[in-house]
C-alpha cells in the first residue's frame, strides 16, 4: 500500500522540515518568488470575489475569458495560434498540466526523452502512466545547452515524446535557437510529440532569447506547450496553469482534468485574465531584478571557486561544489545546520549531480550575498 | 488558426484515451441542449449555486491583501490543518494530528484522487460503491487498480449493505470507497449499517476511502457517522472531505484528506507531485469557514430540507419516487414511465427545458433513476418540477413527444 518514497524526495523533505524549526534561514530552495503578485493582478480577484464570480466550478477547460486572454498572448509573445475553445485546457499550476497532459499522452513502455538534470515532478508524472523516461544528458560546460546529436542517439522505436524545458530548472540553462530548431527536425523527421515547458519563458538575460516550438515551420501540430503564472507574474500561491494541445488530446486532457480536480480556482484564474490583459511592466521590472542578483551571485559563486552552468533564463543557478569534496545533500544539510541557508541539493534533479546544488534567485541581492558569506564561513570552518 | 497535422501521435493517444477511460462529465451538458425558446431551468448542476458567506469572501480579500499569494506548506497551512482536525475532535471525539495526518487539497475531488492514487497499488481490486460519480472508478482506474461495483438498491434506501460488500471481496481486494451520504442517491450509510461495513473490513483487512462531502446534508433524524470512529477503523480509513457543498465554495477548491500518518504520508507525496500545494486564498478562506459562524452553513442544510419535502410531495403526485435520506440532491425512479434515465433527461431538455442529470452517467444501475439537485432556487425548483408534470402525464399515456399526442 505503501509506495517507496523516491529519495530526493526524502532529502528535500528533510531539509524543509529542518528548515521551519530553525530562525533566521536564507530560503535559497524553493522556486517561488520573493516579489509580491503585482497589485492590479491581486485587485482583479478581489472584484471577481466581491462581485459574485467565483461561486460554482468552472467549465474544466477554465473560464472562456481566460482562454481567450491566453490566446491572445500566444500570438502576441509567442508568435503562433491556439483556438481557446478546443485546444487550450487552464490547470491548476503548471504542474498538474504537465501531469495530466503526460497521462493522455504515453501509454506504458512509451520512451520520453527529458533532460538531465530535470525537474524532478516530471518523473513521478512519468512513471504514473507507465511511460520511460530517458535522460538526455547536457553538462556544464555547454551552460547545459541541449545538444540535437544527444537527441538523436536516444531515439527509439518505442519513443513517443520529447520533454523540452528551456529556459531550464534547476540549470537556468537556454536551449539554443539552432538547437532547438535542429531538436525540432528530429521531431518532424521520427514523428515525435514535443511537450514545450515555457514556464520560466519570459526571465532570459543577456543575448538569450526565448524560442516557442510551436512557432517554428511544421511544429504547431505536434507540439503541446505548457505554461503557467507562477514564475512570470509572481503567482505561485495561486496554483494557475495551462496546456495547449491539439484539439483530441486536449479532449482528453479536459476529461481528466474533471476526474482530477474538476476546475482550477475560479478566484485565480480571473486574477489570470488580468495577469494576461493588464499591463505587463511588471514582468520586466521583475527580470530586471532576477538579472542583476544573477550576476551577484556568479560574481560569489565566482569568489567561493565553485563553478556552474553559465545560466541565461530562468531563476537559478545550478553550481559545481565538487571542490568541497563534500556530498550535495552532506554540504546542504551543513549548510542549513551551521550557516542557515537552504539550497537544494542536486541529487534532486537528477542521480548524476551529487556534486551540485541549486541556488534560486528569490531573494533581495543583500540577502543573497549574505547567504554566500554564510556559505564562505561554513566552508571556512570544514 | 494554422491546421493541425493528421500525423501527430497524440491524436490517436487522445482517442485511446478515451476510449479506455472515459468519464460521461460532458454527457449531462450534451444532453441538456434545448430547443425550447424558453429559458432553462437547470437542476443538472454538481454544485452549489448560492453565494459563499461574506465572512469567507472577506477573508479570501484579506490574505490577499496580506500577501498570501506564495506557494504554503505542501500539506496546507498548519491552522487550518489545525481547524480540519478539531471538527473530527468535535464531531466523532477522533484525534488527528494536525501535522501528518491531515492533508489540504484542491477541493475535494483532488483529495479523492490523490488518496485514491496512493493507497491502491496496480492489480489490487477496489470496491467502488455504485451508483456513483465517475470520477470514484476512475481514479481507481488510472491508479492501476480494478474498480468491482458494489450496488447500492432502492430498497434499502441506497445504503451500502455490509453483505454486498462481502460478496464481492476475494484475495485481492485491497480497498472500499464509498460517499455516505451519497451523490447521486441519496443513500445514508451509517448506524447498524455502518458498524457492519466496518466488521467486513476489519475482518478482509480492507482499507477505506470515505468520502463525506455531504456529512451534513442527512434528513429525518438519521445522522451520519464517522466510520473512523468505530473500533479498528481508524487506522483503515481516509476520509475525503470538502469545503464545497457546506459553505458553498466550489469555486476555490478546497479540501482536505485526514487519516493515520501511515496513509496521509505517500498520499502527501502524491498530492506533492501532483499541484505542489493548494491554493493559498482559498485555504485562508476554508479556515475562515472552519472557524467563523456556522449559521448561514446550517441554514443552509434546512432550506435544502425544505426544499427536499416540497420537491418530494410533487415528485410523489408524479408517481416518481425517491427514497435516499442524504445529500443535497434528490434521485427518482422513472422507470414505471418506460423511460431510460438519459432518455427522460433528453426529454426534459427538449420538452421542458429542465437540465438533469441521467443516472446511467453514475453508472449502469443508474439506468433508470434521475437526478436533480437541491441546490438550485426554490421557485427554479418548484417551476421545473411544474414543467415537469406535463411531460411525465404524456410519458405515462405512451407518448414522449408533444406532437405524438
Amino acid at each position: 500500500m505503501v509506495v517507496a518514497t523516491p529519495a530526493f524526495l526524502d532529502e528535500r523533505d528533510h531539509l524543509m522540515s529542518l528548515a521551519s524549526g530553525l530562525d533566521g534561514v536564507i530560503s535559497l530552495g524553493l522556486g517561488d518568488p520573493d516579489h509580491a503578485t503585482p497589485p492590479h493582478i491581486v485587485e482583479a480577484a478581489k472584484a471577481a470575489l466581491r462581485d459574485g464570480r467565483c461561486n460554482g466550478y468552472t467549465d474544466p477547460a477554465g473560464l472562456i475569458e481566460l482562454r481567450r486572454a491566453i490566446a491572445a498572448k500566444l500570438r502576441r509573445d509567442n508568435n503562433f495560434e491556439a483556438d481557446p475553445e478546443t485546444e487550450i485546457t487552464v490547470t491548476t499550476g503548471g504542474q498538474e498540466g504537465l501531469f495530466l497532459l503526460i497521462q493522455c499522452l504515453l501509454d506504458p513502455g512509451d520512451e520520453i526523452l527529458v533532460q538531465d538534470p530535470r525537474y524532478s515532478s516530471y518523473d513521478e508524472a512519468i512513471r504514473r502512466a507507465g511511460g520511460v523516461g530517458v535522460e538526455l544528458p547536457t553538462c556544464e560546460a555547454d551552460g547545459f545547452d541541449l545538444d540535437p546529436a544527444v537527441v538523436a542517439a536516444r531515439i527509439t522505436p518505442r519513443t513517443k515524446a520529447i520533454l523540452l524545458i528551456t529556459p531550464g530548472n534547476p540549470s537556468g540553462s537556454v536551449i539554443s535557437p539552432d538547437n532547438l530548431r535542429a531538436i525540432a527536425a528530429l521531431a518532424i523527421q521520427h514523428d515525435l510529440v514535443v511537450i514545450a515547458d515555457e514556464i520560466y519563458e519570459k526571465y532570459v538575460y543577456e543575448d538569450a532569447r526565448h524560442l516557442s516550438l510551436a512557432s517554428l515551420p511544421s511544429m504547431r501540430g505536434r507540439t503541446i506547450t505548457l505554461n503557467g503564472f507562477s514564475k512570470t507574474y509572481a503567482m505561485t500561491g495561486w496554483r494557475l496553469g495551462y496546456v495547449v494541445a491539439p484539439p483530441a488530446l486536449t479532449t482528453a486532457i479536459r476529461a481528466l482534468k474533471g476526474t482530477v480536480s474538476i476546475c482550477a480556482p475560479v478566484p485565480s484564474q480571473w486574477a489570470g485574465v488580468a495577469a494576461m490583459e493588464g499591463p505587463q511592466d511588471c514582468v520586466e521590472f521583475f527580470r530586471t531584478s532576477y538579472d542583476e542578483r544573477r550576476r551577484a551571485l556568479m560574481a560569489a559563486l565566482d569568489d567561493c571557486g565553485f563553478t556552474y552552468g553559465y545560466p541565461r533564463g530562468a531563476f537559478y543557478i545550478f553550481a559545481n561544489t565538487s571542490s568541497t569534496g563534500i556530498p550535495a545533500f552532506e554540504l546542504a544539510h551543513r549548510l542549513l545546520l551551521e550557516g542557515r541557508v537552504l539550497v537544494f541539493p542536486g541529487t534532486g534533479f537528477g542521480e548524476n549531480w551529487k556534486d551540485y546544488l541549486r541556488f534560486s534567485l528569490l531573494q533581495p541581492t543583500p540577502i543573497l550575498l549574505e547567504a554566500l558569506n554564510r556559505l564562505r564561513r561554513v566552508l571556512g570552518a570544514a | 488558426m494554422v491546421a493541425v497535422t493528421g500525423s501527430m501521435n497524440g491524436t490517436d493517444s487522445g482517442a485511446r484515451f478515451l476510449s479506455r477511460r472515459a468519464t460521461a462529465w460532458v454527457a449531462a451538458a450534451a444532453a441538456a441542449e434545448p430547443t425550447a425558446a424558453v429559458p432553462v431551468l437547470d437542476l443538472a448542476a454538481d454544485e452549489v449555486e448560492r453565494p459563499a458567506a461574506p465572512h469567507i469572501i472577506e477573508a479570501t480579500v484579506a490574505a490577499l491583501d496580506r500577501g498570501e499569494t506564495h506557494y504554503t506548506d505542501r500539506t496546507g497551512i498548519a491552522p487550518l490543518r489545525a481547524a480540519v482536525a478539531a471538527r473530527f475532535g468535535t464531531l466523532d471525539d477522533l484525534s488527528y494530528e494536525p501535522k501528518g495526518e491531515v492533508l489540504i487539497c484542491g477541493g475535494g475531488r483532488e483529495a479523492l484522487f490523490v488518496a485514491t492514487q496512493m493507497l491502491i497499488e496496480p492489480g489490487d481490486e477496489v470496491l467502488v460503491v455504485e451508483p456513483a460519480p465517475v470520477a470514484y472508478a476512475e481514479g481507481v482506474r488510472l491508479a492501476g487498480g480494478i474498480p468491482i461495483n458494489v450496488s447500492t438498491l432502492a430498497e434499502e434506501g441506497f445504503a451500502l449493505k455490509a453483505e454486498a460488500v462481502r460478496a464481492r471481496i476475494t484475495p485481492r481486494t485491497r480497498a472500499l470507497l464509498f460517499g455516505s451520504p451519497a451523490t447521486p442517491t441519496g443513500g445514508v450509510t451509517t448506524g447498524a449499517d455502518l458498524e457492519a461495513l466496518a466488521g467486513v473490513a476489519r475482518a478482509y483487512n480492507l482499507l477505506v476511502i470515505w468520502d463525506e462531502t455531504f456529512r451534513e446534508y442527512t434528513y429525518g433524524g438519521a445522522e451520519q457517522a464517522n466510520l473512523a470512529a468505530l473500533p479498528g477503523m481508524r487506522e483503515r480509513t481516509a476520509i475525503v472531505g470538502s469545503f464545497s457543498a457546506r459553505y458553498a465554495m466550489s469555486g476555490w477548491r478546497a479540501g482536505y484528506v485526514v487519516g493515520p500518518a501511515t496513509l496521509i504520508r505517500p498520499v502527501t507525496l502524491m498530492k506533492q507531485a501532483l499541484t505542489i500545494c493548494s491554493p493559498a486564498p482559498s485555504q485562508w478562506a476554508a479556515l475562515a469557514a472552519l472557524d467563523g459562524p456556522q449559521d448561514e452553513a446550517d441554514a443552509a442544510v434546512r432550506e435544502i430540507a425544505a426544499r427536499r419535502m416540497a420537491a418530494i410531495t410533487v415528485l410523489d403526485r408524479l408517481g416518481l419516487h425517491c427514497v435516499g435520506a442524504g445529500s443535497p440532491f434528490l434521485w427518482f425512479d422513472v422507470r414505471a414511465l418506460g423511460a431510460s434515465g438519459r432518455a427522460f433527461v433528453a426529454l426534459a431538455a427538449r420538452e421542458a427545458a429542465v437540465g438533469l442529470r441521467a443516472g446511467e452517467d453514475f453508472g449502469g444501475s443508474g439506468n433508470g433513476w434521475v437526478r436533480l439537485t437541491l441546490n438550485a432556487p426554490a421557485d427554479t425548483l418548484t417551476s421545473a418540477l411544474g414543467r415537469l408534470a406535463p411531460l411525465v402525464g404524456r410519458l405515462r399515456a405512451g407518448c414522449g413527444y408533444k406532437g405524438d399526442c
